[in-house]
């Protein structure tokens, strides 16, 4: 709080703020005066103890005024001073010739004291101790009113001194209030400057704020060396080139930085196909955070395939300012694509034909018709096995394929409006031999209606087909399994439940993963790989549906195969 | 009809031979390369080519792409084999020019209904 402190300079020098010694002083002086030109030979005389007692009064208020500063007392006590001074004054002024005295003078000294004070009463306080010097000699006998000329300075001498009295009053109210006005003013002025003081600490420290997080940022931006980080403007123009753009592209920041667009970066051919030379409009097509598969051109010429992200930046006032790249190399994940590709369809390749030849085979040692060769039941029964065998592996082939695809994100999907009810029933018949072999009842629910929803239904019916088949071959002998058709206002949903061996439920979540199996499967030696529900997630989520498990060990399983999109059909 | 097959795989060469004496039309020649097949394409007359895809040397769209190219070979009937499994593969073929496709494993009775079509429209 440094207000007060500058208050006290301000006000030093007016008579208000004078300590009480200082204000008392001209009492001193005058009184010191006085007795030297009583003591001096000049011949003025007069009572010799009244003198010594006005002097006493006035030394004693001396040492009061001295003290009071010192003490618990309140500064108003001040005021006894001047009181005592006109206590003084008339004791002197009586014993050195009343009205003749030529002390009378001092009278002025505490009348401008009490009436430098505020308030009116003052004045009066004032007033009423001129009164008394004036009236004193009257009243202890040494004056009388003998002539008119006494009369009139009884009553003159205390209105002049009134009169003064209220000049100085005013004199110093005025004074006073402008006194307040500055102090005002300059308090005003104080806080002025300690909140501008305030301003600039914050603004420095907020540019402090600011400076360390772009140092921050750029380290962290330079830190990356993997991938390219490029800032643009609004028109492509390059204003932020990290460490991993350097190194990808081949540009150093000062090469990049205010000279590069970003179409000089992307193959011409790629900048090109947005018909905007400039890349104004290459970079002005991402509203959000967009991936994009762009290839990418360096400093020497050469090119890379780059997996690119791109994002707007917006200024302080929440405007769009331009565009950051982000961009990774993809060269070695696209040969590693590549080669998986390539590896996918040689072991397709490779398997399928030697699978076409077992089968092809098998179909031409079948009797056509009575002319052939007949052949055993057991030799046909034989056949069976190598036919039923080869065909197995060549679902293994199919599934690994498609879960390649699925992997490689190749898999696509052709929807066209399909009878969810008509898939469902035929996935029942395929499934019913084996149910049967297996003393599995199976049953089929599917409402009165027609169930149309828009999907591929080859995809589909591969997934009911897993998931009837699975249920059918973890069903132990005298079980049971329901395929139930439910048509909801948003979704399609085909439950299939069983009452077989059940899932532990910590192997739930993994179910979809390739090649896993639950350790109920194999405890119970039931055959399979574990590709089949990888498969059918895949298809129902490239129809945004859901696979939903819910299992309880040897009690059953329910899947349920939820496609979004109700009923087409009336 | 006289029939060109073409395919690396020698059990599967004779499958196909099979199916096209089952379907009584003449074997012209039996290769196991892309290259033997133009070779003999350029040879001999034939009526259909049975092309598998993969094969050393010239693979069969690559012998398909020079018969639709040559003036002379232009209009002869092409059936493509292949155990590529990629999803667009019956796009490719069909691109290419060929007059129609097996993917392996294939029914022989498939196969020999095929080439008895062909003869029948010749």
């Amino acid at each position: 709080m440094p207000a007060p402190h500058r208050l006290a300079r301000v006000t030093l020098g007016t008579f208000g703020s004078w300590s009480p010694i200082l204000k008392h002083g001209a009492a001193l002086t005058g009184f010191a005066l006085a007795t030297l030109v009583l003591i001096s030979p000049v011949g003025i005389s007069g009572d010799v103890v009244p003198v010594v007692v006005a002097d006493a009064l006035v030394l004693a208020a001396a040492v009061f005024a001295i003290a009071l500063p010192r003490t618990s007392l309140s500064p108003r006590w001040e005021i006894a001073i001047p009181l005592v001074t006109f206590v003084a004054v008339a004791l002197l002024r009586t014993a050195t010739g009343g009205q003749i005295s030529p002390f009378g003078a001092l009278i002025i000294i505490p009348v401008i004291w009490i009436a430098s004070e505020q308030g009116v009463r003052h004045i009066l306080i004032a007033v009423a101790g001129v009164l008394m010097i004036v009236a004193l000699p009257f009243l202890v006998g040494i004056a009388s009113v003998a002539v008119a000329s006494d009369l009139v300075r009884l009553i003159f001498t205390p209105a002049v001194f009134a009169i003064a009295a209220v000049l100085i009053n005013q004199i110093a109210r005025v004074q006073h209030d402008r006194l307040l006005r500055v102090q005002q003013l300059v308090d005003e002025r104080d806080q002025l400057v300690a909140s501008l003081e305030q301003s600039t600490r914050e603004a420095h420290r907020q540019k402090e704020q600011s400076l360390e997080a772009n140092r921050l940022r750029d380290s962290v931006w330079d830190a990356i060396t993997g991938h390219a980080i490029i800032g643009t403007d609004l028109d492509g123009r390059v204003n932020v080139w990290n460490r991993g753009a350097v190194s990808l592209l081949g540009y150093t920041s000062a090469e990049a930085i205010g000279r590069l667009a970003i179409a000089d970066i992307h193959r011409p051919d790629a900048a090109d196909e947005t018909d905007d030379a400039g890349g104004g409009r290459l970079v002005g097509g991402a509203e959000a955070t967009e991936l994009r598969d762009w290839t990418y051109a360096r400093k020497d010429g050469s090119e890379f395939p780059a997996h690119v992200s791109v994002s707007e930046r917006f200024d302080e006032d929440g405007r769009s300012a331009g565009f950051i790249f982000v961009a990774t190399d993809e060269t070695e994940a696209t040969e590693l694509q590549r080669l998986k590709d390539e590896f996918t369809s040689l072991i397709s390749h490779e398997l399928r034909t030697p699978l076409s030849s077992i089968l092809g085979y098998v179909e031409l040692l079948r009797p056509e018709d009575e002319f052939d060769d007949p052949m055993t039941g057991q030799q046909l029964k034989y056949l069976d096995v190598v036919d039923r065998n080869a065909r197995r592996l060549l679902q293994l082939v199919g599934d690994l394929l498609f879960t390649a695809q699925v992997g490689a994100g190749r898999f696509t999907i052709e929807r066209v409006p399909t009878s969810i009810t008509a898939l469902v029933r035929a996935a029942a018949d395929t499934a019913a031999p084996t149910a049967e072999n297996g003393h599995v009842a199976l049953d089929v629910v599917t409402p009165e209606k027609d169930v149309v929803v828009t999907v591929d239904p080859l995809r589909i019916g591969q997934a009911l087909d897993n998931l009837l088949s699975n249920a059918v071959k973890f069903t132990p002998r005298g079980g049971a399994v329901t395929l139930t058709l439910e048509s909801g206002p948003e979704e399609t949903r085909v439950i299939v439940q069983d009452t077989g061996i059940g899932i532990p439920a910590d192997e739930l979540d993994r179910l979809a993963e390739r090649f896993f199996r639950a350790s109920t499967a194999s405890q119970h030696a039931v055959k399979g790989v574990g590709l089949g529900l990888t498969i059918t997630k895949a298809i129902a989520t490239a129809h945004d549906g859901r696979i939903e498990i819910a299992s309880t060990v040897g009690v059953g399983t329910t899947f349920t195969l939820v496609l979004p999109g109700a009923s087409a059909a009336a | 009809m006289r029939v060109l097959i073409a395919d690396d795989d020698a059990d599967l060469r004779d499958l196909v031979t099979i199916a096209v004496e089952k379907a009584g039309s003449e074997v012209a020649a039996a290769v196991a390369s892309g290259t033997e097949a133009w070779a003999a394409l350029q040879a001999m007359h034939v009526d259909l080519a049975v092309l598998d895809i993969s094969m050393p040397g010239m693979t069969g769209l690559e012998v398909l792409q020079k018969v639709r190219d040559d003036g002379g070979l232009r209009e002869l009937t092409v059936l493509v084999i292949t155990a590529d499994g990629a999803p667009d593969i019956a796009e490719q073929v069909h691109a290419a020019g060929a007059d129609g496709l097996i993917t392996k494993p294939f029914p022989v009775r498939e196969l020999v209904r095929f080439i008895r079509d062909v003869a029948e429209r010749l």
